[in-house]
């Protein structure tokens, strides 16, 4: 075999084994699936959410135990209190959530998929949970990682074998008037 | 060149790929949603509707209550990614617009089984949970069968709004043709 056979074939393998750049932040190149970089126990290490409406918003900065709100209305209010959250993805796809929001817990579980790449985003760019079991509290809750729902889309910003960065935004609300409600979220995890 | 069956009723083998398929304007021919109510206690009770295409019936499992009137649901996607529905119930009607994608293959789901779909404007109502978007702006159906002019989606018993003692969920099944 040639020298030139030989780096085809070892340029194949490495190519077939290896995973390129989706999200944003993503590493170049990944030795590991992006199954197996998202499969394990993530922990809360910062965050932020901002829920909007017609003429007010609530801004929230998480620092993995706590928050800090910011309400910005006829009259600015800030807030503190406790947040937390947890997420154990499995292989299998199946997932655990576990999420305080000042003393409001929801635990829920559920399964988890990739998108396939229609449109405008690259293939496994999205993961899209959906809750089927709820252990305590509620879905349509003051619980933010959930979007208020038991379907809900995050976008990959960063898949590393030990943080993740996720993101959502949109609509979680609207009504026959016209009027709606959004939410944005970004949330850094580490293993 | 050829797309093999995912669906339970797909064709064995098809020569146009599902996102082909899927692409096109949409009407239903009829449907089924069940909405149930679980209580603390287990207990289920809930409403039937039935689609014919241009109407609807509504029984109550309570006390057999039905309830007649007119129904039209159309959607329509295209090969970018995006999707407009028209849901008209009564006097209630949802007209809205958004991105839709397949599903991958992790865990029990074969790749593309499964469309997502994610509402992005919305103009009437959308929160009677016997709209196709179940209420929600994040949705999700599996695909029964898919034809070049033929589509089944379903949902089963799947919860739209649940606390850990009582919940509501769909079970549905939409027939669209083109």
């Amino acid at each position: 075999m040639t020298q030139f056979c030989k780096l085809f074939i070892f340029s194949v393998i490495v190519l077939l084994l290896t995973e390129c750049k989706k999200g944003e932040d993503d590493p170049s190149v990944s030795l590991r699936t992006r199954t197996s970089r998202l499969s394990g126990e993530w922990r809360l290490l910062s965050g932020k959410a901002s829920i909007t409406a017609q003429g007010y918003n609530e801004s929230y900065t998480f620092d993995g135990a706590g928050m800090k709100v910011n309400v910005t209305s006829y009259y600015p209010v800030v807030y503190t209190g406790k947040y937390m959250l947890g997420l154990k993805v499995y292989k299998d796809g199946t997932f655990f959530m576990n999420e305080n929001f000042a003393g409001l817990v929801l635990e829920a579980e559920g399964t988890w998929n990739f998108n396939t790449g229609v449109g405008e985003h690259k293939k496994k760019e999205n993961v899209i949970f959906s809750i089927d079991k709820v252990k305590k509290g509620y879905t349509y809750g003051s619980n933010l990682f959930n979007r208020f729902s038991v379907n809900f889309t995050y976008s990959i910003k960063e898949l590393r074998n030990k943080r993740l960065v996720i993101t959502s935004e949109g609509k979680f609300y609207s009504d026959a008037k016209g009027n709606y409600v959004t939410l944005s979220t970004e949330y850094i995890f580490q293993q | 060149m050829v797309t093999c069956k995912k669906g339970e009723d797909d064709p064995a083998v098809s020569l146009l790929s599902r996102k082909s398929r899927l692409t096109g304007e949409w009407h239903l021919e009829k449907g089924s949603v069940t909405i149930g109510i679980k209580d603390s206690t287990g207990a289920y009770g809930g409403y039937i509707f039935n689609f014919d295409g241009t109407s609807y019936t509504q029984v109550y499992t309570g006390n057999s209550s039905r309830v007649d009137g007119k129904a039209e649901l159309s959607i329509s996607f295209t090969k970018k990614g995006d999707f407009t529905l028209t849901q008209k119930l009564d006097n209630l009607k949802l007209e809205s617009s958004g991105t839709w994608d397949f599903q991958g293959r992790v865990g029990k789901n074969k790749n593309k089984e499964n469309i997502t779909l994610h509402l992005s404007t919305i103009s009437g109502t959308s929160d009677d949970f016997s709209f196709f978007n179940k209420g929600n702006f994040d949705f999700m159906y599996s695909l029964k069968e898919l034809r070049n002019k033929k589509m089944v989606v379903f949902c089963n018993e799947e919860m739209v709004m649940l606390d850990s003692g009582a919940g509501i969920y769909v079970t549905a099944e939409y027939t669209f043709v083109q």
